[in-house]
């Protein structure tokens, strides 16, 4: 090992020899026993990190979390089952159905429209039925009405 | 309990949940229990650790255990340990996280709040450890997940890349550049290297 591969896995690894992986440890033992001096520079530099960083250590409590989860799961299981991914029959009732309802709605919608609205250039319709023609005479007179519709403007 | 005398799957041998890896995929209500109790100290404290957030990591926890716990059903025995599955689950969902959130990268620490001489022992640990921890925050998200995965977390590095998706000498680059980053960062506070 020289004396670059030694840096370079300390300043990977950090100072602590348990923590450097097992394939490397016993060339960079043998490597910091034959190189005090240069071993004792490099790994005092890097173990300060070491320490810093377990400075920084965080450990959650986990007690009520325990409880949550398992709930959450009780709750989960009370719940219907999905339909499986791989069920193709199921999926294509599914796709089914609703293609049909979308052309029943389709269908239905045009009808209506088709009955309702007057075709484009179409008059307007003025007709009267023959039972509102009796009570309009009844409370005008016929011949009032004749003199309405000759003098009422085209429409 | 012993779930293997209940529950038999082949190549579960190799995986540390091995002995209840049956029954879960069974649902098995006592046995995700008995997972809960082995895994979620150290999710929690890998999700806090990487968020610097505890309620956040908790949450990110709880939804790591509901997502196993809907897999497990379809889980491919001979692949990979569930606990690995778990801790890329949660390494990802943090990260998730830290990019919703994303701070706005500095090359120095902010100014410590007070500029007052440090007292006591007590006094120069606690600082030591916000100052950690706003550097740590000002990290990269990736490098901060390798931080850790491989110091908080004490795993090997082999197991660390695995999580992350990475080789093994893409872990070890990751890993050392993040060192660099953080020393970088922290010169001026603590006088590292």
């Amino acid at each position: 090992m020289t004396r670059d591969e030694f840096t370079r896995l300390v300043e990977t690894y950090g100072a602590t020899e348990s923590r450097w992986p097992d394939e490397y440890r016993a060339e960079m033992i043998a490597w910091r026993i034959d190189n005090a001096g240069a071993a004792e520079a490099i790994l005092r530099s890097e173990g300060d990190l070491d320490k810093v960083l377990e400075s920084a250590r965080l450990e959650p409590g986990t007690d009520m979390l325990k409880a949550r989860i398992l709930n959450q799961i009780a709750e989960t299981s009370e719940e219907p089952l999905p339909v499986p991914a791989n069920n193709n029959i199921a999926r294509f009732s599914q796709k089914a159905v609703a293609a049909l309802m979308l052309f029943a709605f389709s269908v239905g919608f045009a009808g209506a429209s088709f009955l309702k609205l007057p075709g484009s250039g179409e008059e307007p319709s003025y007709e009267v039925a023959s039972s509102d023609w009796e009570e309009l005479a009844e409370d005008y007179g016929m011949d009032e009405i004749y003199a309405w519709v000759e003098t009422s403007p085209a429409p | 309990m012993d779930f293997n005398t209940q529950y038999k799957v082949p190549g579960t041998a190799r995986d540390p949940d091995s002995d209840i890896l049956p029954a879960l995929m069974q649902q098995d209500q006592r046995a995700f229990a008995m997972l809960i109790d082995r895994h979620i100290k150290s999710l929690s404290a890998q999700s806090a650790q990487m968020l610097g957030d505890v309620h956040l990591a908790e949450d990110i926890t709880q939804s790591v255990f509901l997502k196993t716990w809907q897999m497990l059903p379809n889980w491919q025995t001979g692949n990979a340990k569930l606990i690995t599955w778990m801790r890329r689950v949660a390494t990802n969902m943090c990260l998730d996280q830290l990019r919703k959130k994303k701070p706005i990268y500095t090359d120095t620490v902010p100014d410590r709040p007070g500029a007052e001489p440090l007292q006591d022992d007590h006094m120069v640990s606690t600082q030591q450890s916000e100052t950690m921890s706003t550097a740590m925050g000002l990290l990269p998200e990736r490098q901060k997940a390798a931080l850790t995965l491989f110091y908080y977390q004490e795993l090997p590095q082999k197991q660390c890349a695995d999580i992350m998706e990475l080789t093994v000498p893409a872990f070890e680059s990751l890993l050392r550049r993040s060192r660099q980053a953080l020393k970088k960062s922290l010169n001026p506070d603590m006088r590292i290297g």
